[in-house]
């Protein structure tokens, strides 16, 4: 029963963790939430769906998704970065915010609000192992975020625009002076961090359906488990992401179903209160 | 009787020893100086005495009292206030509400005393103002009273951020660098508001000072710290010739 | 100085006079109900611009306040048959306390981490409301709820409802007002400016953010009981991280830290979902994207903006005056 709890927790874990790369992404290029995240997330999983529904074929329709993603990811950027050196912090970050409110009433208008069938891209067999069951879904999921972000990683430390990246998101200045395109590195980010997004919602909508209101609670838990993690490091979203789906599916399991969702707010709330840079990061003491 | 003496304090961050085992003394009515090469822990010093951080080992006695392990603010209240080495006003306040700002251990109004005792607030509102006035008037910053603090000169937001500190009513006055970024005329001047806030408020003066020719001039008594120990103290002239502070000043340029 | 004090008076009046003939010259319920929304909502404006406006501590996670204010009201109505003041003080007892327990982990993050922390506040307690039944009704909420008597007279249509908001609107105003220009406000905007500086001031910058959650969560319990007395009928459907954005907003649009910015807010975020009507489904699409235009274009709010055309209009004025004359 706890094992079979615990492989369903890393099942939606390591969804968590995929939508926790890209926050973390975004975090360290722009040192903060992009509270249009979940957004993204929904958009392309709902043109994915569409794109399905008109008879395209699965893959084809994902990765349509996946671009359209990307591009709604650059028009963001182009949106609130346009205005980071009129506008302050707060209003930047109410900025998405305003995106969010927009992308999500703008998905009720098209999609409607009631949860929709979503196919998914593996067979629906169970695997028995002794007592418990496991599903090549699940498998599926676990491998392909599993190497997703092995492949981010190697990304960033291999390959010479991915190293841009993260010099760019990291020390700006820098990287300018270095003759890094900044601009050019910051629109990658947010594409990327889209497009990711975009991945992890057409793997998570066959598990609870699609629905234009799941982009308030997946985001919500992809911003926990980046922090929970230690925001601005890929591991640590995994680390989060992991320990929020097991948490959660634990919790639900032997505490109560209903308050599912409320248990990775109240591991943040710990979190935020024990040790505010996450479990990988380590602590600042604050200068004068 | 000595108002602060800090007695063999360490401070530790994590393995590096940044202060350690300083004694100081600043007697009252006294203006004092902290100097030493860059690095050498000053800021750090300040930054126990007023609790931003907490004491590794040693003790803080502030007016026969030990401070160690209080807050910023309740030291603040016992008398001691400080500016910093970057200037930080409240900004978008205007001059006169940063001075009014620094009365706010010394009144009263709170959020429900406001509504029931309308009269008693008003006043004690009044009597700020005026001796916020009264301390903008001594500095000679009446004149930009209701500008954005944030917009005046810079000479004139380190005088404001002194009348800051002033308007808590401290006995003991700590000037992190307060001469950095002026010419050789506002220094000049500088030193003369020093000595007059020292003979007008009746308090001691600690400042942390690069210009040596500033610090010796004005400083009654002056402790030397390298690499985070004491060296050397006493008059300017006593240490002007004391060798192991030549050494640590000049020792630099030898390499 | 007499002059002043008389215009300041004949002000007041006119301004009483507004308010008393506005119920009078208007039409219909439907426009009623909106003018009264406009007023809760110029309270719930007020209570994000003393937390974000003031102390620069970001929120947002109003509406759950918002909501405990209403549950706590319509449950004393229902349950125990309490009127409307001893609703209003377990509205406002129950938020304050809520506040405290907001503003405890909240003393540790600022930015971003705090914009989440207290999304995530939101979030919980909506899911409280949903999931604790026996007590909330779930997702049917809470009906029955009855209007306020005082002394024989009910407050019982939006009309003279609106008169008992509007007590509220202006003591909350006139409160904020004295609050920001006396001591209380000095920190608060202290620490809004410099965290450090204000501590080393001599302000306790924890006690201080602790009070301005508490102020904050105060005023959206009052709303929230006002809300519930007047529409009769709580349900989690209304305390949801949209209403806390627009909470937000109609602080920001308005003009943060600025005493009048939540009047202006109150009324813009009401009015122009109504007058997208004709839009249909899509009014709320537009609403988001005009809002997202203003907050980009006038990151400061629109109320001073507009107090810096009306002095530029005066300026120009004067200057043709004294060219008239020369």
């Amino acid at each position: 029963m706890l094992f079979q709890q615990v492989l369903n927790g890393l099942t939606n874990g390591s969804l968590y963790a995929l939508m926790a790369v890209g926050v973390t992404m975004i975090y360290k290029s722009l040192g903060m939430l992009n509270f249009a995240h979940g957004d993204t997330m929904m958009v392309g999983t709902f043109i994915t769906l569409t794109f399905i529904q008109m008879g395209i074929p699965f893959y084809i329709a994902a990765l349509m998704g996946i671009v359209c993603a990307a591009v709604l990811g650059f028009l963001l950027e182009r949106i609130i970065l346009r205005k980071v050196k009129f506008s302050s912090f707060v209003n930047l970050l109410i900025a998405t915010v305003g995106v969010s409110y927009v992308l999500r009433n703008t998905g009720m208008v098209i999609w409607g609000t009631s949860p929709q069938l979503f196919p998914s891209m593996f067979p629906e067999k169970l695997i028995q192992i002794g007592s418990f069951n496991i599903t090549p879904q699940s498998i599926g999921i676990i491998l392909i975020s599993l190497a997703i972000i092995t492949g981010l990683h190697l990304f960033f430390t291999r390959v010479k625009v991915g190293k841009c990246m993260q010099l760019a998101s990291s020390d700006a200045e820098g990287a300018a002076m270095m003759g890094v395109n900044v601009t050019y590195m910051r629109f990658l980010t947010f594409g990327i961090s889209a497009g990711l997004a975009a991945i992890a919602g057409i793997m998570i909508a066959p598990l609870t359906y699609a629905r234009v209101d799941m982009s308030a609670t997946i985001g919500m838990k992809a911003f926990a488990a980046a922090i929970l993690g230690g925001i601005g490091n890929l591991w640590g979203a995994l680390l989060g992401g992991v320990i929020l789906g097991i948490a959660e599916a634990v919790g639900a399991a032997y505490i109560s179903t209903a308050y599912r969702d409320a248990f990775s707010f109240i591991i943040l709330f710990i979190v935020l209160f024990v040790k505010p840079t996450g479990l990988l990061n380590k602590k600042i003491e604050n200068k004068l | 009787m000595a108002i602060l003496e800090l007695k063999d304090v360490t401070k530790k961050f994590g393995g590096l020893t940044a202060v350690d085992g300083v004694c100081l003394k600043v007697e009252e009515n006294q203006i004092c100086a902290l100097i030493g090469p860059n690095g050498a822990g000053k800021t750090t010093v300040f930054n126990m005495i007023t609790g931003a951080y907490q004491v590794s080992s040693g003790d803080v006695v502030f007016n026969g009292e030990s401070i160690c392990g209080k807050k910023s603010h309740e030291i603040v209240e016992r008398g001691i206030a400080r500016t910093f080495q970057n200037i930080r006003l409240f900004k978008s306040a205007t001059v006169l509400e940063n001075v009014m700002t620094g009365f706010h251990c010394k009144t009263k109004t709170g959020m429900i005393n406001v509504i029931f005792q309308p009269g008693k607030c008003r006043r004690e509102e009044e009597e700020t103002r005026q001796k916020s006035l009264e301390i903008l008037r001594f500095l000679g910053l009446e004149g930009v009273k209701d500008s954005e603090a944030g917009s005046i000169p810079y000479g004139h937001q380190r005088l404001l951020e002194i009348g800051r500190a002033l308007a808590t009513a401290p006995k003991l006055l700590l000037l992190d660098e307060p001469a950095a970024g002026m010419n050789s005329q506002e220094k000049k001047e500088l030193v003369e508001t020093i000595r007059k806030i020292r003979d007008t408020y009746h308090l001691a003066v600690l400042l942390v000072e690069h210009d040596m020719e500033l610090v010796m001039g004005i400083s009654e008594n002056i402790t030397v710290i390298n690499f985070g120990r004491r060296i050397a103290y006493g008059s300017a002239e006593e240490i002007q010739h004391n060798n192991d502070v030549i050494e640590a000043y000049l020792g630099r340029s030898d390499d | 100085m007499a002059n002043t004090k008389n215009k300041k008076l004949l002000m007041i009046l006119i301004l009483a006079a507004i308010i008393i003939i506005i119920p009078v010259l208007t039409p219909n319920m439907y426009i009623m109900q909106i003018i009264n929304m406009i007023c809760i909502y110029i309270i719930l404006g007020t209570s994000i611009n003393v937390l974000t406006g003031f102390t620069g501590q970001l929120s947002l996670g109003q509406a759950a306040f918002f909501g405990i204010g209403a549950y706590t009201a319509a449950l004393l109505n229902t349950r125990a048959g309490l009127q409307f003041i001893p609703c209003m003080i377990g509205s406002v007892l129950l938020t304050a306390l809520f506040g405290v327990v907001l503003a405890v982990p909240a003393l540790k993050v600022k930015g971003s981490y705090l914009a989440l922390l207290t999304m995530g506040f939101g979030e919980v307690v909506r899911i409280v409301m949903i999931n604790w039944t026996p007590v909330t009704n779930g997702t049917a909420g809470i009906l029955g709820i009855e209007s306020p008597v005082f002394f024989g007279f009910a407050f019982d249509t939006l009309k003279k409802y609106y008169f008992l908001i509007m007590i509220f609107v202006i003591a909350g105003i006139v409160y904020q007002n004295v609050i920001l220009h006396t001591r209380t406000g000095r920190a608060l905007i202290a620490i809004r400016e410099d965290n450090e500086a204000a501590e080393l001031t001599g302000i306790n910058v924890t006690t201080y953010k602790i009070r301005a959650f508490v102020l904050s969560a105060v005023y959206c319990g009052v709303a929230g009981c006002l809300y519930a007395m007047m529409i009769k009928y709580v349900s989690p459907d209304t305390f949801t991280n949209n209403v806390s954005s627009v909470i937000l907003w109609t602080a920001i649009v308005g003009g943060f830290g600025t005493v009048l910015g939540p009047i202006l807010g109150g009324v813009i975020m009401q009015v122009l979902p109504e007058a997208l009507r004709f839009l249909g489904d899509w009014r709320l699409v537009v609403y988001g994207a005009i809002l997202l235009v203003v907050i980009l274009r006038f990151p400061g709010g629109l109320y001073p903006y507009i107090e810096k055309f009306i002095e530029n209009r005066k300026a120009k004025k004067e200057a043709a005056g004294a060219a008239g004359r020369g």
